[in-house]
């Protein structure tokens, strides 16, 4: 191995523990951070770290300051941008109640963040506890979508609810839209 | 001076317009901007006031967000599948909450990181340590604070005189009728929403009650695992054997459960 190897080996690992280890409460790192470690070629580097978490069945999520995902992103986004490791594949319902999750709090936050894409991305608290009433009983929404607020899944501006931090990571919202409305009335 | 007062009512009008665009009351599109713009422009030269020129400023600001609100929601729409909310509403009335949470999970991809310690983390463990009582010490308080639990039974209330054997059938009685005309033909009810009461001793006693109607066989408590519910059914199979159900109606619990009710 040149020295050359072995030094974009070292970024490689890391970026790996920069990018897994959580230094806040909040996971995920800044692009300019991960710049300023690993150097102008960050990337890179994180293109190969990829290839080697995907053999673990895990990927490298960009989530972009604005709404949209920019087809051809500027240095200055790709900077701006969170970086987080997620999973490549979707956990399987018992892998999601393994890990705390209750089959209500998934139906809660399904409803909660498909209604407000379809509000175009902000839909007042009301609204949706009112959507969500035709399934739930009150005391369980109201600690539900706290619960999904305060974990960053939503959030909340004044009685008003928008996609949090954490959906924008870990959801693909056009494919949860789909998938509801593909599904067969029961 | 009356066409002023109109031109600054109309100024208040726009910023409440906006202000419901911004909590999610009314569409972005609802708002015509050029024609609110044209009611600025127009009423401008009317203001005289610091007060007047901060709300006509504030109005501007108002329609800039409106604006970008609209401009968000366009990016949104063309990047997304676009869904009507009233279609999405009747969807979500037909699919059972086992199909809305697996639609999640199907676009889920859950972030993968590790909680680790910080310096900071340890520095609060060690002064947290170091200010904690010794154990012999915590002991001995909660020796001498704690009083051992007993169970009141129905004798009990009669022997204390707190009530009379027929002043508890009654209540009974009213209780299972509210049980009934609550579970609205479906045979059951949440344990929760049905005790949950105006005050924590209501609630307490009602608790209390209800253990009556479980244990006198009127009504079956049962507890879902999975979803972390306690349900009172009315229709039920007798079970052969007996079995109890711990449930901790603490004061901090129920004010939790009051809130959000």
């Amino acid at each position: 191995m040149s020295s050359e190897e072995a030094l974009i080996a070292q970024k490689i690992k890391r970026a790996a523990r920069i990018l897994l280890f959580q230094k806040h409460r909040r996971p995920g790192v800044r692009g300019y951070e991960l710049k300023r470690i690993l150097g102008k070629n960050y990337i890179k580097i994180l293109d190969l770290l990829r290839r080697n978490l995907n053999d673990l069945g895990l990927d490298i999520k960009i989530v972009y300051d604005q709404p949209e995902e920019p087809q051809k992103p500027t240095e200055e986004q790709l900077e701006k941008a969170y970086y987080y490791v997620t999973t490549r594949q979707p956990p399987s319902p018992a892998e999601a109640r393994l890990s705390g999750w209750r089959i209500d709090e998934l139906a809660i936050l399904s409803v909660a963040l498909a209604y407000i894409v379809s509000k175009h991305g902000r839909a007042n608290r009301k609204e949706i506890e009112e959507v969500l009433s035709e399934k739930f009983p009150q005391r369980i929404i109201k600690v539900t979508l706290d619960k999904l607020v305060w974990r960053g899944y939503l959030g909340e501006d004044d009685e008003t609810l928008f996609i949090g931090w954490r959906s924008r990571a870990e959801v693909d919202l056009k494919e949860l839209v789909k998938q509801i409305l593909i599904r067969k009335i029961q | 001076m009356k066409t002023r007062r109109i031109a600054y009512e109309e100024i208040l009008k726009i910023i409440s317009l906006c202000e419901a665009v911004k909590t999610g009351g009314l569409s972005p599109f609802e708002v015509d901007v050029r024609e609110k713009l044209k009611i600025l422009r127009k009423y401008l030269p009317y203001w005289k006031t610091l007060d007047e020129i901060i709300n006509d400023a504030e109005a501007f600001n108002e329609l800039v967000t409106v604006i970008k609100l609209q401009g968000d929601s366009l990016k949104m729409q063309a990047s997304m599948l676009y869904m009507d909310s009233e279609l999405l509403a009747m969807k979500i009335k037909t699919l059972s909450r086992e199909s809305l949470a697996r639609s999640l999970l199907e676009s889920w991809r859950p972030i993968v990181a590790l909680d680790q310690l910080t310096i900071q983390r340890i520095q609060e463990a060690i002064d947290y340590w170091n200010t904690l009582p010794p154990l012999s010490e915590r002991m001995k308080r909660e020796e001498t604070s704690l009083t051992p639990l007993k169970t009141l039974t129905l004798e009990d209330t009669y022997k204390l005189k707190v009530l009379t054997q027929a002043e508890i059938k009654e209540r009974i009685e009213k209780l299972l009728k509210e049980l009934k005309e609550k579970a609205d033909g479906k045979g059951e009810v949440d344990y929760w929403s049905f005790i949950t009461e105006e005050t924590y001793e209501e609630t307490i006693e009602k608790a209390y009650y209800v253990s009556f109607l479980i244990s006198q066989g009127y009504v079956q408590l049962e507890y879902d695992p999975v979803e972390g519910r306690y349900t009172l059914k009315l229709e039920f199979e007798k079970s052969k054997g007996d079995s109890s159900i711990p449930i901790l109606l603490s004061y901090d619990g129920w004010l939790k459960v009051r809130k959000h009710e």
